[in-house]
């Protein structure tokens, strides 16, 4: 729905052409919480088209009977022991805090009014 | 206007594991605030997740519980969102390939049996935990604070059909399916404090529709007692709603136990886009059938199966069973009284009995019966002293308070306290003489034919004894002495 896709369908390979709207953006900002200025919306929008055709450059691959891969390497079952090993560093950790409070991060409120 | 209530349930069940679902934090409930985080859980750029397999062989397990197919291949998938309880902005969840698919649980509803399906099982992490400041609820807080120590704290997400047709059908199931996860001994199921959670999807549509009508999500449904209570309310609710001509509105709503009341959270059309891929640092896990079948053989003997076998080998009534199996350390408990005892010609029945009295009374005393270890030893003995007639079974219901979580043996208590029923047909005798002489006219009435006074002589015997004559015994000899049996 946000994404327009056009095809092209040659004998194998499909080539698509996507188009990102300035209305994708301002929906992935307020998806991220980010703000963006109608300058920023359009140079966005150019940017990630942009990348996204570059990456259609994959589609070029015939990959009729390849089972899609969420690893880059052909791994599985790579798993850790249940057993507790405490992390000493907790203090570097808590003072990313911009605020703390009660040893807990303070943020602002969540809900708007 | 007949309407049908149509109910899904989302229940999370966090895991009983020692650490948490990617990393090496301790996953324990109740620690200061942040002391079990580390770079992992908090998402510290350039960490690496690595999967607790604990949590993977817990799920098979809860999976053929619940009749469920295990899915060979599985994948973790990034569900994007933002709020300030998740640090990475997603959580590692399973998207469309989970662990479980399509199983199914069975309730008794009035007496009826309903298959209640389950769409799928799938691990997930906990979010970190919020706490509102300046006001009891999220709605008011002037600001929140964030503690980490939930986060990634391993969860196992369990979707059912919309297949509920009511608010106690909900509970019932959710009772269930507690009771599945604390047989399998994978999770506490602890609702009150928050390991064993539950959303509900509720809709309403005209009886015979087949089309859904719009759900609404109820959250914050922190006991039993609230999962039956909200949904009511929000089948109210929508019922209020559409009988008056409006439409329902898609949302989430909040229910505050306090107020017995359902509020609605904010509408965020554009939450729902989660954006799920897979996230690239976790690899496939491959589960076999090798591994599906080392857990199968692992899995306890689940409740179903224990109340056939209780009805089947022990005759017991159907009922008894059911209570007997609602815990498993109730069910072991009684099953080891009996067997222990077997030979003393007690009966299944006499043990079942004494056992849900001995359980009732932690239950109606708010004792944890699991902590109570010598349960299986003393229901036993107190089925001894009622099946040989020592003393009566309201005289067990007196002794429990002194005995239960202490290791005496209730014979011997029995014994030391003198509260045996004098059963001793040499002693009984000689006090039924006794009290015959001291009443002679009474036991002359009894001669003659009035039976009442029997009552009057009893009461006598009764007093002589404290209260410890074995009254069927007591009454035979009576009769006999006075020469009328």
């Amino acid at each position: 729905m946000y994404f327009h896709i056009y095809a092209i369908h040659s004998s194998y390979v499909k080539i698509f052409f996507v188009m990102i709207t300035k209305e994708t953006i301002k929906h992935l900002a307020v998806l991220s919480r980010l703000e963006f200025t109608e300058k920023q919306l359009d140079n966005f929008s150019h940017d990630l088209e942009n990348i996204f055709n570059y990456a259609q450059m994959l589609n070029e691959v015939d990959t009729t009977g390849i089972i899609p891969s969420s690893h880059a390497m052909p791994l599985q079952n790579v798993f850790k022991e249940d057993r507790v090993i405490p992390y000493h560093n907790i203090e570097k950790i808590m003072a990313n805090a911009p605020l703390e409070e009660s040893h807990a991060f303070r943020v602002p409120k969540i809900l708007a009014d | 206007m007949s309407w049908e209530v149509v109910i899904g349930l989302e229940i999370h069940a966090q895991l009983k594991t020692n650490s948490k679902l990617f990393c090496h934090c301790s996953a324990a409930f109740g620690d200061t605030p942040n002391t079990n985080i580390c770079p992992v859980c908090t998402a510290m750029p350039g960490v690496l997740p690595v999967l607790n397999k604990k949590v993977v062989d817990s799920a098979i397990k809860l999976g053929l519980a619940t009749n469920c197919k295990i899915n060979s291949i599985n994948e973790f998938s990034r569900k994007n969102y933002f709020y300030p309880d998740s640090p990475k902005a997603y959580q590692i969840s399973q998207f469309d390939k989970p662990i479980c698919l399509a199983g199914y649980l069975n309730i008794m509803v009035n007496n009826e049996l309903r298959r209640i399906d389950i769409t799928r099982i799938h691990m997930e992490e906990d979010a970190g935990k919020l706490v509102h400041q300046g006001s009891d609820n999220i709605s008011g807080a002037t600001h929140s604070l964030v503690d980490l120590n939930r986060c990634s704290v391993p969860l196992l997400e369990i979707v059912s059909e919309p297949v509920i047709r009511s608010a106690t059908e909900a509970r019932l199931y959710m009772e269930k399916m507690r009771q599945i996860i604390r047989y399998l001994d994978i999770g506490d199921g602890n609702m009150e404090e928050g390991s064993l959670r539950c959303d509900a999807n509720v809709s309403i549509r005209k009886r015979g529709d087949i089309k859904l009508g719009t759900k609404t999500e109820v959250k914050n449904l922190n006991s039993f007692k609230s999962v039956e209570k909200a949904i009511n309310l929000e089948i109210d609710r929508q019922i209020d709603i559409l009988e008056d001509g409006g439409t329902i509105i898609q949302e989430t709503r909040h229910y505050n136990e306090a107020t017995a009341s359902t509020t609605s959270l904010r509408s965020k059309e554009e939450a729902h886009d989660y954006r799920y891929f897979p996230d690239p640092d976790l690899v496939p896990i491959v589960i076999d059938e090798l591994w599906i079948e080392t857990i199968r053989k692992e899995l306890p003997e689940l409740p179903e199966a224990i109340q056939k076998r209780f009805v089947n080998d022990y005759n017991l009534p159907t009922d008894h069973s059911v209570r007997l199996t609602s815990i498993k350390k109730l069910a072991e408990d009684f099953e080891n009284a009996y067997k222990n005892r077997k030979n003393e010609n007690i009966t299944p029945l006499e043990t079942a009995n004494v056992a849900l009295k001995y359980y009732d009374y932690f239950l109606s005393n708010n004792l944890d019966f699991s902590k109570s270890n010598h349960a299986s030893f003393q229901i036993g003995g107190l089925t001894f002293l009622v099946n040989t007639s020592t003393v009566s079974s309201s005289t067990i219901t007196s002794i429990l308070p002194d005995i239960v979580n202490t290791n005496y043996d209730p014979i011997e208590y029995v014994k030391e306290k003198g509260l045996a029923q004098v059963s001793d047909t040499g002693e009984l005798k000689s006090i039924i003489q006794d009290v015959i002489k001291e009443n002679p006219g009474p036991a002359e009435e009894i001669k003659s034919g009035k039976m009442q006074t029997i009552g009057f002589m009893m009461g006598q015997i009764m007093q002589k004894t404290k209260g410890k004559a074995n009254p069927g015994l007591a009454n035979k000899m009576l009769k006999e002495l006075l020469g009328i049996s």
